[in-house]
């Protein structure tokens, strides 16, 4: 295989056990080894890019038995190509931001080792050129994300999300690790490549490959945080904001998309996009609308999040492989941007993470303030950030095609609008308006200019270049010359909605801030709010369910019969074990001469066999 | 230069080095050069034996397993029989006559009966003299065997005669009887629950992980034309002794207070399963199956023993009462030793369970679904008294009467490369089907 592709998959795994021996040794050494290790892998992800012309495919099996073998092939195309280069770049980033973000943390080696075993995770994820690569890819990342929500794990709350997240994804891994049963069992191959042709998805009943497809997308909800798993990215702020960026912003909920549009085809096959659209459409209006009340920053950021993805969904889902992952490209570069912008907030003003304390912050940390308001301006689709363009393609397709037209298609132009009021928002309560904390205010220190507002910068930078360069990410993403679609009224609708929410916005957080509070006093407005605020409640639906049907009636219920029942049995086998153990016990004599006659006999035993047996 | 060469001077050679460390060094190198040795092909000289590629990947395999043994030994003596043992590992294992074959067994078995003479009381004198009794009785056997075969007017001096007639076949089938003593199958296993258990761990370790496998493997490949030849008949047999083994070693160990006691039962059990692929020797995966289980056998089990000789400081009467509490004193020792019983136990990852389905689907494979069945139950019964000891490390709190000693470095290291054999052939299975199939 090539050098280069063996350094990228072996290198983090590497880099994870040498940082964590070294940082043991000492902490400071921890952070140059992760450095220079994520700067490295960037370097070979970009010298892959640009050395690449057609897909790279290199064959490798896990292990055969009979007829059965698990393949465990390499496979980089472009869609691997732009998802290695947002790992290892944003990686790269968020590693040297961390310098001084976890700079009081005592456990360095722990977390830069966990770090690049995450980055690792992801490399295979999107290398794999089978399910099982992926599975497995798939899985560390998992382990990793649960690792790092509960880095703090001395204290409660970041311990359950680390739970919380691990046991909601699984819940999703259980039908993907099913779906690749049934494939193995169907098709003989897990291939991602193979399954998109027809000659192999269209073998089998539709049905099967509708169900297939369906699990394999319930695994994606689980790791993209979409409707109804989202809970678990919400509760995964507990962890370090640099964690929060790179796992729960810009990577890992990625690759729920990155797997469904991996088997595209075979999702066209099975006709299961509209399954897509529609979680996607329904996340993307509770996402958006849940971000606008959320008084912890990292959760607009989280919601907001959840909204994004679901419109790289949607462009999937409205048939747009290259528009979605587009929106996921873009997305992952602005929101990895504005989460390492509140991360730097926090750092400032020592770990205040309430909006309601902050204000007026824009003195102080004016390049942090100009570099968010540049991410916000992309989140929200201003042209011309690179998010307007991916924005409006996603809206675009999820209006011209005619599956999602009409219902879904509003749902998600509502949610996609909705971004500058959150995004607003969030950047008018930090940085606008009076200081509402004097103490905090005057506490608040200015982040460093090389380790905070560089990486910082990179970013904005490159989230304005790559508006430009439009065409060139779309085309390259489509292998192909790319029309995209386009519906020209809605550049008008949404800059002039997007004005008024701006404006609106303006008025209510800035300008008359008595009418905000009179309003949110109304007793509808407030219950509208708690429901918002609580994510639509879903985790409590979920937590209800799991805990009245699952443990109080189902659990119960099997519990009694396993007391009662199976216990019965299986202590009776314990005595009946026993009993049989006192019975063969007396084969077993201490006395050489009774071994040596046992032995004896055995001979006489076998002779005697073999006489009848020849004499028969 | 070829590697028995190098062995066997150097086991000669190591008489006259007096230091430990030393001595260490030099049986690790020996054993190094002698596995380059047999990487290159160059392996014994001697007319009677020969090599191919699945000998010499075991041979590699015998060769890592007694580097482990060195380092973690601490007496010149035993280093000493070690390499011994190890040369007459190699022998057997290429022997390609039933002359040779037999002369080396011997050989091994001599060396065994020296390496557990030193011993240190009166319970490790009574395993001996157990072992010693035992091993005459199947000596005799043998030479009664051999001599029923040649009565036919078979040669000694070639492979086995496929044309075996009634005191052939008897002869052949009594020197196998024999065989099955250092094999330990019942009913000629009694001295193996004793002296197992009795004798030093750390010398358990080379006559129960090693010197078994090296047995079975050689045993595999000389007689298996004569067990194909007639198999309806021969393989009823076999699974009859396989069976009965492998249920009495699980259900004697089920209750048992001594961790060696459990350990070498477990051991006779193993034998049970390593015996079942010559009762399915139609099916292709028997000796990837076998090769497979050996492989995995020789980790675990080496290394089981190996770190209770150092945790009990050569006491064989160590008890599970005693154990308690091992994970809060030491971690590494702890994690060591529950990983090598989660492979005895058949945990997916781990040598033991890929060793296991590939037995089990090589029983599958030749229709013989109830044996797969009995197999499954057996090793699903294992896993209780693999669970009993595991519950005793990690959840029962330090009992008074601790005895347990801190392992050094050096031990700990060679408790390394085991784990390492074990997590490696539970991983990379295709590293054993590529040499096999």
């Amino acid at each position: 295989m090539n050098t280069q592709i063996t350094a990228l998959l072996l290198l983090p795994f590497i880099g994870a056990i040498v940082t964590f021996v070294v940082g043991k040794y000492k902490k400071s050494l921890a952070f140059w080894f992760a450095e220079i290790i994520g700067i490295t892998l960037f370097v070979l992800s970009f010298s892959i890019f640009m050395s690449w012309h057609e897909p790279l495919n290199f064959d490798f099996q896990w292990f055969t038995f009979g007829a059965t073998t698990l393949p465990f092939g390499i496979y980089i195309d472009h869609l691997s190509l732009v998802m290695l280069l947002i790992a290892t770049g944003l990686g790269a980033l968020d590693i040297h931001f961390s310098h001084d973000y976890m700079a009081e943390e005592k456990d360095q080696a722990r977390y830069y080792s966990k770090i690049l075993f995450f980055i690792g995770g992801m490399i295979l994820l999107v290398s794999a050129k089978e399910l099982t690569g992926l599975f497995v890819g798939w899985e560390f990342m998992g382990l990793a994300s649960y690792l790092l929500i509960s880095f703090w794990h001395q204290n409660s709350a970041p311990a359950d999300a680390g739970v919380a997240a691990f046991l909601y994804t699984k819940f999703g891994d259980i039908f993907l690790f099913a779906a690749i049963g049934l494939l193995i069992y169907y098709t003989g191959t897990l291939d991602m490549v193979k399954l998109n042709q027809p000659e192999i998805n269209g073998s089998i009943s539709t049905n099967i490959i509708y169900v297939i497809a369906v699990f394999i997308f319930i695994a994606a909800i689980g790791k993209s945080g979409q409707f109804p798993l989202f809970p678990w990215l919400m509760r995964a702020m507990e962890g370090p904001t640099t964690v929060s960026a790179l796992i729960h912003g810009a990577t890992m909920v990625n690759s729920g998309i990155y797997i469904v549009a991996r088997l595209f085809d075979f999702y066209v096959a099975a006709n299961a996009l509209i399954v897509v659209a529609s979680i996607a459409a329904l996340s993307a209006f509770i996402g958006a609308t849940s971000a606008l009340v959320q008084d912890e920053m990292k959760k607009v950021l989280a919601y907001s999040t959840m909204s994004h993805l679901s419109l790289a969904f949607m462009g999937l889902g409205a048939s747009s492989l290259a528009v979605g992952m587009t929106h996921l490209v873009n997305h992952a570069i602005f929101k990895a941007l504005l989460f390492l912008s509140v991360g730097a907030v926090i750092m400032s003003t020592h770990h205040t993470k309430d909006v309601w304390k902050l204000g007026g912050l824009s003195h102080k940390l004016t390049l942090v303030a100009l570099f968010m308001g540049m991410g916000i301006l992309s989140l929200s689709g201003v042209p011309p950030f690179s998010g307007y363009f991916s924005k409006d393609a996603v809206l675009a397709s999820a209006l011209l095609n005619p599956q999602t037209h009409g219902f879904l298609s509003t749902l998600t132009i509502i949610a996609g609008v909705l971004s500058i009021a959150y995004g607003g928002r969030l950047w008018t309560l930090i940085f606008g308006g009076r200081v509402r904390d004097r103490e905090i205010y005057e506490k608040a220190t200015t982040p460093s200019l090389f380790w905070i507002s560089l990486p910082l910068g990179i970013m904005a930078v490159s989230t304005l270049v790559l508006g430009f360069y439009h065409e060139k990410v779309i085309n390259f993403i489509a292998n192909q010359e790319y029309i995209e679609p386009h519906a020209d009224w809605l550049l008008l609708f949404m800059m002039s909605a997007i004005s008024l929410l701006a404006l609106l916005v303006y008025y209510f957080y800035r300008r008359r801030y008595s009418l905000r509070e009179k309003v949110s006093a109304q007793p509808f407005m407030k219950t509208i709010r708690q429901v918002l605020l609580n994510g639509y409640y879903i985790e409590v639906m979920i937590t209800w369910f799991a805990k009245n049907i699952m443990v109080y009636s189902v659990a119960k219920s099997i519990n009694w019969s396993e007391k009662h029942i199976i216990d019965g049995l299986v202590n009776g086998m314990v005595s009946l074990s026993h009993k049989i153990f006192i019975l063969f016990e007396k084969t077993q004599s201490p006395k050489v001469s009774n071994q040596s006659g046992t032995m004896l006999l055995g001979v006489v035993l076998i002779v005697m066999i073999i006489f009848i047996g020849s004499v028969l | 230069m070829s590697a028995f060469v190098v062995l066997f001077a150097s086991a000669l050679f190591s008489f006259a080095i007096r230091g430990v460390l030393i001595q260490k060094a030099f049986a690790f190198s020996a054993l190094v050069v002698a596995g380059s040795l047999v990487i290159l092909g160059y392996t014994t000289p001697l007319s009677g034996f020969g090599s191919n590629t699945i000998i010499s990947f075991f041979e590699l395999i015998v060769f890592i397993v007694f580097g482990a043994v060195v380092l973690s030994e601490d007496e010149t003596i035993n280093i000493t029989q070690s390499l011994f043992i190890a040369s007459a590992s190699l022998l057997l294992l290429e022997s390609k006559t039933i002359l040779t074959f037999v002369i080396s067994f011997e050989a091994l078995s001599i060396i065994s009966f020296i390496l557990v003479s030193n011993i240190k009381n009166a319970t490790q004198a009574e395993g001996a003299l157990k072992m010693f009794i035992s091993g005459a009785i199947a000596t005799g056997l043998i030479v009664l065997g051999l001599s029923l075969y040649t009565i036919e007017g078979h040669s000694l001096n070639e492979a086995i005669s496929m044309k075996a007639g009634l005191f052939g076949t008897l002869g052949l089938w009594i020197i196998l009887v024999g065989l099955f003593y250092k094999l330990t199958i019942v009913p000629m296993h009694g001295w193996a629950a004793d002296s197992y258990a009795q004798v030093r761990p750390s010398h358990a370790a080379v006559l129960s992980g090693v010197a078994k496998t090296v047995v079975v493997i050689a045993l595999f490949y000389t007689f298996s034309p004569f067990i194909l030849e007639n198999l309806s008949f021969n393989s009823p047999i076999f699974l009859v002794l396989s069976v009965v083994t492998m249920t009495i070693g699980n259900v004697l160990a089920l209750f048992q207070k001594k961790i060696g006691r459990i350990l070498s039962y477990s051991s006779i059990a193993h034998a049970g399963y390593m015996l079942l692929p010559f009762a399915v020797l139609e099916s292709s995966f028997a000796s990837t199956g076998l090769l497979y289980m050996a492989i995995a056998y020789i980790f675990m089990q080496t290394a089981l023993f190996l770190l209770l000789d150092k945790l009990s400081n050569g006491n064989s009467d160590m008890t599970l009462e005693q154990f308690k509490g091992l994970a809060t004193k030491q971690k590494l020792s702890a994690l060591f030793f529950t990983v090598q019983l989660f492979s005895l136990a058949g945990i997916p990852l781990l040598g033991g369970f890929i060793s296991k389905a590939i037995l089990v689907y090589a029983v599958v494979d030749v229709n013989l679904t109830v044996v797969a069945l009995i197999v499954l139950l057996n090793s699903a019964l294992s896993v209780g008294y693999y669970a009993w000891i595991i519950k005793h490390i990690y959840f029962d709190g330090v009992s008074g009467e601790n005895k347990i000693t801190q392992v050094a470095i050096m031990p700990l290291l060679a408790q390394t490369i085991l784990l390492l054999g074990t997590l490696y052939f539970g991983i990379f299975a295709y590293s054993v089907f590529s040499v096999t199939i």
